[in-house]
């Protein structure tokens, strides 16, 4: 029954791209930016955690470095510098974060070389598998499914129930009626764009650990979360982690019937035909 | 001499991306594409079909704008930062789709049937930089760059002032990327050797843009100032690969942050007093 197997693997891998996309479409919900950078502080982060995992730590105790450490930088980032160049128009922006993102891919080839990295070897159960005779699971897999699932869940009861989360909700909805309200809209964007930051940084280790990486692969994840975004809605949690099922499945299936170089090909054009037919996403919303 | 022969491909392409961003604010990520698209053209008609050289990079320019009008319809659909990230995605699905292709040798790459003295390859250069300067002159002084900069301006506005916008952004993408293409081919005569994560690779964006913005969006001057300090700076960071690019990109972020308009714009408004 591969059919099954790769459905499953599809969808634990997709609850990995939803993760990583929504921080993306948060960012693009609160503060109208397409973050060019998402995917290369995913990247950061999973190099900040094979550095970690270098100095003797297991893998998935990095997750509690690499989160404050990405969301401080995040914020201060946006907080001290992106802000000031809102007003000035989307364009602007954009290449500010198109600049830093090249900054970052560059630096990161210059500090680690070039050599794709894996954080799997450095597990015990990076070669194990659940089977269940039907379906032979890795457990690699099984974990990211946990931990995206986890945040997920977290991250929605966070933006329900917390005075910091429903500002940030405020704030995508409607900017001016949150300033009205007495929201301060600067210091909630930071901490949306921090925290947006930091739950991809979350993925970093969990990717780290599923697949290969180098310096310039954040942007194959940019474009991922890009996809999530157009295809979820913007802001949505639900609409990211379908989104990420769907890109999920659409590389998986498409890495077993048409090769494995051709995986992330099939999730772009999965994106391009969306973008172009209903750019709003597939579960509706604002542009 | 090595220096100015990427100095005037880098500005036929800065040239050329200036006239999508800057005049009808249309910010492709993907010129790497079509600069993908017309050297593997130009190299299959040279090796495979066995054209010589000014036929395949004829051939190679015609299916550069038979790519452009095909994909058009599709990309123009798409507005604002939507393009920009479509243009990018449609590159990057480019790029994985030739590094598998055995009929152009995925990543082995294809070495060109071509010796070319460097004279030949440099006048070339020369002249695509001289052609892609020429046109975007004449194009911002004529009524068809005013229609561009107001479509750039507000699109919907000048559908209504009566500007054919679909036909305008097309004649423009279609010149953008068959100059685009053009001086791919004339840079990979050098080398002489093609490889897919080499000609679909970004950082011909990055060159592109950072030349544009550096020198000033919507003028003719800025790409040349532009392409100028990018090729002084490659050569200085030549033996530290990722720094070059590194420092680009801080570049690009530090004067965008600082002269929006580019350094063109700053040296007007510091001449003008």
């Amino acid at each position: 029954m591969i059919i099954l197997n790769l459905l499953l693997l599809g969808l634990l891998l997709g609850s990995l791209y939803g993760l990583i996309g929504i921080g993306f479409s948060m960012v693009f919900a609160t503060t109208s930016i397409l973050n060019l950078m998402h995917g290369d502080m995913l990247i950061m982060s999973a190099y900040i955690a094979l550095s970690v995992v270098w100095l003797g730590v297991e893998p998935l105790m990095t997750i509690l470095v690499v989160f404050p450490a990405i969301f401080c930088l995040s914020f201060i980032l946006f907080y001290f510098f992106l802000r000031r160049y809102l007003r000035l128009g989307s364009d602007l922006i954009f290449l500010i974060v198109l600049g830093l993102s090249m900054a970052i891919e560059n630096s990161l080839q210059v500090i680690y070389g070039t050599t794709p990295r894996s954080l799997a070897p450095y597990t015990w159960y990076g070669s194990l598998g659940l089977d269940l005779k039907i379906v032979v699971l890795p457990a690699i897999y099984i974990i990211a499914f946990a931990v995206s699932l986890i945040t997920t869940l977290a991250l929605y009861w966070f933006l329900k129930n917390t005075y910091i989360g429903k500002a940030i909700r405020a704030t995508s909805n409607d900017l001016l009626g949150a300033e009205i309200v007495g929201i301060q809209s600067s210091i909630v964007m930071a901490i949306a764009f921090g925290l947006a930051s930091a739950i991809a940084a979350i993925g970093g280790p969990i990717l780290g650990l599923s697949m290969s990486f180098d310096a310039y692969s954040g942007l194959t994840f940019t474009l991922i979360s890009f996809g999530i975004l157009v295809l979820g809605g913007a802001g949505s949690i639900r609409g990211a982690f379908i989104g990420g099922e769907i890109l999920g499945l659409a590389q998986i299936l498409s890495s077993y019937y048409l090769g494995p170089a051709y995986q992330f090909m099939m999730s772009y054009i999965v994106i391009l035909i969306v973008l172009a037919v209903k750019p709003t996403g597939l579960l509706g919303g604002r542009v | 001499m090595a220096f100015s022969f990427y100095f005037f491909i880098y500005l036929a392409l800065s040239q050329m991306w200036n006239l999508l961003a800057g005049y009808a604010k249309l910010f492709s990520l993907g010129p790497q594409a079509f600069i993908g698209l017309s050297v593997y053209m130009f190299t299959v008609a040279l090796n495979y079909w066995r054209w010589i050289l000014p036929t395949s990079l004829l051939i190679a320019c015609l299916f550069a704008v038979v790519s452009a009008v095909a994909i058009s319809f599709l990309i123009f659909r798409m507005k604002g930062i939507y393009f920009a990230v479509g243009t990018l995605l449609f590159s990057e699905i480019l790029r994985i789709w030739f590094t598998t292709w055995g009929y152009t040798r995925g990543t082995y790459g294809i070495s060109l049937n071509l010796t070319l003295p460097f004279q030949y390859i440099y006048c070339l250069s020369v002249g695509v930089g001289a052609l892609s300067t020429t046109i975007i002159w004449i194009i911002s002084e004529s009524n068809f760059g005013l229609s561009l900069k107001a479509i750039g301006d507000d699109e919907d506005l000048a559908q209504h002032m009566g500007v054919h916008v679909f036909k305008y952004k097309l004649a423009c993408f279609i010149i953008s990327t068959l100059m685009t293409g053009l001086a791919g081919c004339i840079y990979y005569l050098y080398p002489s050797y093609v490889h897919p994560n080499s000609v679909f690779n970004i950082l011909w964006l990055f060159i592109a843009s950072v030349a544009t913005f550096v020198g000033g969006v919507r003028t003719v001057e800025g790409p040349i100032i532009g392409s100028f300090i990018l090729v002084l700076l490659r050569q200085w960071l030549i033996d530290y690969p990722g720094l070059g690019y590194l420092l680009f990109g801080l570049m690009l972020v530090v004067i965008v942050a600082i002269f929006p308009k580019g350094i063109i714009e700053f040296l007007r408004r510091f001449l003008r007093r």
